[in-house]
């Protein structure tokens, strides 16, 4: 139980002495270029795979909470956690996409979002940056750039060969609250 | 004072994580204005006096960690004096003849101090757990911070529900006047009797009872009680009588709903039964008996707090609610027999149906199910006091929900304390995971599961039941 503590105080620290990633994550801070804030998005990492994020939906970025088991639920939730005070829902986000298990690491982080008014957590591998885009990089997801994900994809980024998914969050609550008859294993 | 640098990190941390947020917490509830006036005066009392000794805790902690913290410590002295400031204000305008609190505040004021409470639980626990490597003299004085901060954290605790409970006649006051105007319609002569109606529960409950208790009385009314003539004919008293008595039994309040009226009606009680559901409560109909109808509804004391039993199954700790707790034993495995794919043990002089949460859970298939979920126990080790043990076979425990024949088991790996909690729902998401009443935060950071014992008789001892007869 004390290294749990020391360990509390060293994620502190250390997100404290990533600064640039603090910035990357003050949302308030991003707020206030609203003209420009649809276009904005935060990339991150499933697996090996980039993906973005409208940073208007961002909430928070932290470190991997506790995350509790939470028995009989839809199989891509990975458990609950809280923060301040609530109890949200956390998506594994590799399960989601199809890739192989995965485990938390240093690296590991959880990106609270807010869509339809819910609040909840996305687990994913690494987080990457922010990019401000234009709207003619952004193309409506046709066909799958990779497994699974026109399923929580509906538009992608094209940087000259390289696609890259933005993820619709309105699919992925469909995926966790709806019934799925989609095979995703 | 000799401290190790990893003790002087640990208060650090404390400090620095612990104490902010709990401040904040007492900053806003110093900021809601409550307008019971004598109660007023109480909970402004607690609050300072849960101040003080969080600013003991502060001092203390100031006084033995590194200086890190000291700028913590002037803006939180500077936000109590502002939040002081704010309750005295508070006090002074409010208007003494005012007694109805605004609802969301006293709501958040509820859940800032169950907040605190258990902030108090999590401060424990720290306590203990750093006590064995400080020297003694600073391990005591900590301890009688704490101590204190527990009695007075307790102390506004208990004034805020005092706040929150009202008497149940605030849900009545209509009925009178419906039945007097129903027994003209209908040309009945209808008599209404309350017994206990004094008995006071939370504000909420009492305030959202009222509808479904005005659909069971109009169904008394119109459906059971039966004309004059048609009473005197099967040699009843020209006057129906409907009875509601109100009792407390443990945490539950039972208020029972009588009435002399014929025994076969219609009725549908779907409204009423999600009505009650929603204030965690139960409906029970007995309409088969000679001398009228029967209903008798079952609620909490209180939707904020409840004492609640800790259990661990396969490395997962779930809290029960100790309202329909009876007793919890160790057994053995030969104690268990097995008919089919059913359980049972012997309770007494009845054969009861047990389930193994970590079947009904699914909790073996966890580490398929969840890659990143902390505590990813071996299956064959338990927690004990927070330390990992290895799992036996042969110790079981089993903790017997309801009484006689209508008594169940759940097994378990073990059983480790009661504890006082505020149930938080799960959120809309989450809402409609089986078997589950809520959760809540442990003192250590973790989100465990509150178990709906209704949901599991339902789902899984029901079936059992309907097989057996």
């Amino acid at each position: 139980m004390t290294l749990d503590l020391s360990n509390r105080s060293d994620s502190f620290d250390s997100a404290n002495s990533q600064s640039e990633q603090q910035t990357l994550i003050s949302n308030g801070a991003l707020k206030t270029e609203l003209e420009v804030e649809n276009y904005k998005f935060f990339s991150f990492f499933i697996h090996d795979t980039e993906y973005l994020l409208p940073i208007a939906n961002v909430e928070e970025v932290t470190n991997l909470p506790s995350i509790s088991f939470l028995p009989n639920a839809n199989r891509f939730l990975d458990g609950a956690f809280h923060l301040r005070g609530s109890i949200l829902p956390a998506i594994n986000m590799r399960k989601i996409s199809g890739s192989p298990r995965g485990e938390p690491s240093p690296e590991s982080r959880l990106i609270v979002v807010r869509e339809a008014g819910l609040d909840f957590g996305l687990i994913v591998d690494r987080i990457n940056h922010v990019v401000t885009l234009s709207a003619d990089h952004i193309e409506r997801q046709t066909q799958s750039s990779y497994p699974n994900s026109e399923n929580f994809c509906s538009q992608k980024l094209k940087n000259g060969n390289r696609f890259t998914g933005i993820i619709d969050l309105s699919k992925l609550l469909t995926l966790i609250t709806g019934e799925t008859n989609l095979d995703l294993s | 004072m000799g401290m190790d640098a990893l003790t002087a990190s640990a208060f650090t941390a404390l400090a620095r994580t612990q104490l902010p947020d709990l401040h904040r917490k007492l900053a806003a509830l110093a900021k809601l204005p409550v307008s019971k006036r004598e109660a007023d005066s109480e909970l402004a009392q607690a609050i300072s006096a849960v101040q003080a000794s969080f600013f003991r805790l502060n001092e203390w902690i100031s006084g033995h960690s590194a200086g890190t913290t000291s700028d913590h410590l002037t803006q939180n002295e500077i936000k109590l004096e502002h939040s002081q400031a704010e309750l005295t204000k508070n006090a002074d305008y409010e208007d003494e003849s005012n007694v109805a609190t605004n609802k969301s505040q006293l709501d958040s004021l509820t859940s800032l101090a169950a907040e605190l409470v258990c902030d108090r639980t999590r401060f424990s626990s720290i306590e203990e757990d750093i006590r064995s490597i400080i020297p003694r003299n600073i391990a005591s004085t900590l301890a009688e911070a704490i101590q204190q901060l527990d009695r007075h954290t307790k102390q506004m605790r208990d004034t805020v529900m005092k706040i929150r409970m009202v008497p149940l006649s605030h849900a009545f006051s209509r009925l009178p006047t419906m039945v007097r105007e129903l027994s003209a319609q209908l040309g009945k002569d209808i008599e209404l009797q309350f017994i206990g109606e004094s008995t006071v529960l939370d504000k909420t409950i009492v305030e959202q009872i009222e509808d479904p208790l005005i659909r069971l009385i109009q169904n008394s009314c119109k459906q059971g009680i039966e004309t004059p003539d048609t009473r005197q004919k099967v040699g009843k008293p020209s006057a129906g009588l409907i009875k509601i008595s109100v009792r407390q039994e443990g945490n539950y309040i039972l208020i029972v709903i009588n009435d002399d009226g014929q025994a076969q009606r219609d009725v549908d009680m779907d409204i009423v039964q999600s009505q009650i559901s929603k204030l965690q409560g139960t409906l029970e109909l007995d309409s088969a008996q000679a001398h009228g109808t029967t209903v008798t509804i079952k609620l909490p004391l209180t939707l904020a707090m409840a004492q609640s039993l800790l259990v661990e199954s396969a490395g997962e700790l779930f809290a029960i609610p100790m309202g329909s707790v009876i007793e919890s034993k160790r057994i053995t495995p030969e104690e268990i027999q097995v008919n089919g794919n059913t359980h049972f043990i012997q309770q007494y002089d009845f054969k009861i149906p047990v389930i193994y949460l970590h079947e009904a859970f699914k909790l073996d298939s966890k580490n398929e199910l969840s890659w990143y979920s902390k505590n990813q126990n071996q299956k064959n080790q338990i927690r004990l006091h927070d330390k990992i043990v290895a799992r036996r076979e042969d110790r079981l425990y089993v903790v017997i929900i309801g009484s006689g024949e209508q008594s169940f088991g759940l097994i378990v790996d073990q059983v480790l304390y009661q504890q006082e909690i505020a149930i938080k729902s799960l959120g809309p998401i989450l809402h409609t995971l089986p078997c589950i009443a809520g959760g809540f935060i442990s003192g250590n950071g973790e989100v465990v599961l509150v178990l709906d014992l209704e949901q599991i008789e339902s789902r899984f001892i029901s079936p059992v039941r309907r097989r057996a007869a």
